[in-house]
């Protein structure tokens, strides 16, 4: 198989909070193991406080993480030096959520794209530098260019900032863009057009995603052949391929997960669930994780062995589930279907 | 129907640097006693301006311009509460009308316990309530939104966000009032809590047959709780009808364009498309349609933007159904955007 080209080995991050006698460890992220290939979008979904956000920072070299490795091209990025991390600097690239935060209230559009340009000698002169992010905006759907360069950012709407923090992603021609929710904060009528060109930019220039997103519905566009990531407390608790993950869930959270999507077509008003598969809908406490399987606290079919040994990865179905009773539970949910 | 509040006419002004802003312009709607009854659109529509126009708290440089607000008291007297002054409003306020504001978590005193905001809140609207009784109440309300009676003594830092959004709710419901405004109820919250808060609120309405109006940009909460929805863009409201009408047979581009633009979990995904352009800008309004610049029906040139009845919701024969478009049948004859 080709050299993946990042590469997450068993990586933990924990961050401590206080000091002396009240100092805590939270867990944000633990046992993670991923690999993502050249040109592979991989969609991560989980609940709010799951670690997903800590994951694609992890990547983007922000934390370090505690335990473990991130390999770039086969090499820990955390001992690149000079240009090998200069490499992969630009290499990975970020496109935040809030579009508003991430771009200099008192710079125009032109002074904050340029400034990387110059900074990583990719453009010589303004005018060099002009030229690339006339030909970028055009790319990303902001015509005419040159009136969006002299903009400030107050001036442009979320979905058109959020486009040219896309741009100044493509702008290193970076092999990996670690999108965290970027469209949860653009209006519902632009956020499709957002996701295709997301997807247009991967098939153009062979860029992989990160996309991180609690909106299943959402990830299913611009992810619709790659792979996606649950997380549960830290944990990744199922992978697969995205189509296959969602027409049948193994484990049960995800299964929840996909229950709570609300329907918009009032026809299918009746299949919206009226009772989610959860014992509880509270989440636990990061400081307090309950034994065992971090999930059984709120799963409808956890057994004794869930309580006490912490499932770990095995492989179902063409992807990888940490359950004890994954199969067990998808048989006995088809056999209620069926019915 | 018998209907608890009438819009009729209701226009609202801002003055801005750069001239008279209306944010909402000659709205006017009926909802019935009981109902739920959704206002959805794209930010900066005027859902928000709307309801709080309904609530009375336009403060300066916002005021109401022209139109009435019609209420219908339970006993079947009705009072125009635009042209009640401050005091007299007071009396209907929470007792009568009463809100979940947007961004809910913020909206908790960090410095109060939540029993206190319960004793504040009887205090400053209903006297005549003695302290056990309103905490009898909030216990009993809490037992509703399935909250704990122990969450009274916490203090808003120690809660989760959709218990903020739960303990809001339950404090919305104190003095037992007719009519619920919620704005953005579900926003910012993960799908899990989202499908609670729906729950609840939908179990509450079933019990209480409270009114409810719900604001929001999230099109596909609409199927699973509303009874009508109103369209709003720029201002106007552009379409009204049951869920069923307007979802499935729309009689507006922009509520066809709104609800093809939702992703969802279900449908094939290359039927989705997000409408083209960006709201207009409501300071530089050219005449005409509102929607055109983005109407596929302007672009084929079925319509001109300009001709017919612009200003005024018609009835498509008795059907309930408002639309603002003079070309209705043309769109609802066109395919349906969602099978």
């Amino acid at each position: 198989m080709q050299q993946p080209l990042i590469e997450i080995k068993n990586a933990a991050v924990t961050f401590t909070n206080g000091s002396g006698r009240k100092k805590q460890k939270i867990r944000a992220l633990t046992g993670m193991n991923l690999a993502i290939g050249t040109g592979e979008i991989i969609a991560v979904v989980g609940e709010s406080g799951c670690g997903k956000t800590t994951l694609g920072k992890m990547v983007a070299g922000i934390h370090k993480p505690t335990e473990g490795e991130v390999l770039y091209k086969g090499r820990n990025i955390w001992e690149l030096k000079g240009k090998d991390f200069d490499d992969y600097r630009m290499g990975v690239q970020m496109v935040h959520q809030d579009s508003y935060a991430a771009l200099n209230p008192n710079k125009t559009i032109y002074q904050s794209l340029s400034l990387p340009l110059m900074q990583h000698k990719i453009c010589k002169n303004n005018m060099e530098a002009a030229e690339k992010l006339t030909g970028l905006l055009n790319e990303v759907g902001l015509n005419p260019p040159e009136i969006f360069l002299e903009k400030y950012p107050h001036q442009l709407s979320g979905g058109q900032r959020q486009r040219i923090l896309l741009a100044r992603a493509l702008s290193m021609t970076p092999k990996l863009i670690v999108a965290d929710e970027p469209v949860s904060m653009v209006d519902v009528s632009m956020r499709i057009s957002l996701l295709r060109l997301m997807a247009k930019m991967k098939e153009k220039y062979q860029v992989s995603f990160l996309y991180i997103t609690h909106d299943l519905g959402t990830a299913r566009y611009i992810a619709a052949d790659g792979r996606i990531v649950v997380m549960y407390l830290g944990r990744m608790i199922e992978t697969n391929a995205i189509q296959a993950a969602i027409a049948k869930p193994l484990h049960p959270y995800f299964h929840a997960l996909i229950s709570a999507v609300p329907e918009a077509n009032p026809k299918l008003r009746s299949e919206y669930a009226m009772q989610l598969p959860l014992r509880s809908l509270d989440m636990p406490n990061l400081l307090q994780l309950p034994e065992g399987c971090k999930f059984h606290p709120r799963c409808p079919w956890y057994s004794e062995r869930c309580m006490k040994e912490e499932p770990l990865p095995h492989s179902a179905n063409g992807g990888l589930v940490a359950c004890h009773r994954a199969e067990e539970i998808l048989a006995e949910r088809e056999k209620k279907n069926s019915i | 129907m018998e209907p608890i509040i009438e819009v009729r006419n209701l226009s609202i002004d801002f003055k801005t640097n750069s001239g008279m802003l209306r944010a909402v312009d000659n709205v006017s709607m009926n909802v019935g006693r009981g109902e739920i009854v959704g206002i959805i659109g794209e930010s900066g529509g005027g859902k928000t301006t709307l309801s709080s126009g309904i609530l009375q708290t336009i403060r300066a440089p916002g005021r109401i311009a022209e139109g009435e607000i019609i209420y219908h008291r339970k006993d079947g007297s009705q009072v125009d509460l635009l042209k009640l002054t401050e005091k007299e409003f007071n009396q209907y306020r929470w007792s009568d009308i009463t809100t979940v504001f947007q961004a809910a978590q913020n909206v908790l005193n960090p410095t109060l316990r939540i029993r206190d905001h319960f004793v504040e809140t009887a205090a400053a609207h209903d006297s005549q309530m003695s302290k056990e009784d309103v905490l009898k109440k909030a216990a009993e309300l809490f037992s509703k939104v399935r909250l704990e009676e122990r969450i009274l003594d916490s203090y808003p830092h120690q809660l989760s966000g959709g218990m903020k959004q739960r303990v809001i709710i339950a404090l919305s419901l104190l003095l037992s009032p007719e009519l619920l405004i919620l704005d953005e109820p579900t926003t910012a919250l993960d799908v899990i809590t989202q499908w609670y808060i729906l729950d609840i609120l939908r179990k509450i309405h079933e019990e209480s047959g409270i009114t409810m109006i719900f604001c929001t940009h999230d099109v596909s909460i609409i199927g699973s709780v509303m009874d009508r929805i109103a369209v709003m863009y720029a201002g106007q409201i552009v379409e009204y009808g049951r869920v069923e009408d307007v979802f499935l047979s729309s009689a507006h581009p922009y509520s066809k364009g709104l609800i093809k633009a939702v992703p969802s979990l279900r449908d094939d995904i290359t039927k989705r498309a997000a409408i083209p352009g960006y709201p207009p800008n409501l300071l530089e309004l050219a005449p005409g349609c509102r929607f055109g610049p983005r109407c596929y029906l302007k672009a084929a040139g079925v319509c001109d933007g300009i001709e017919g009845n612009l200003d005024h919701l018609q009835e498509l024969g008795d059907t309930e159904q408002y639309t603002l478009c003079s070309h209705w049948k043309k769109v609802k004859d066109s395919a349906a955007a969602v099978d």
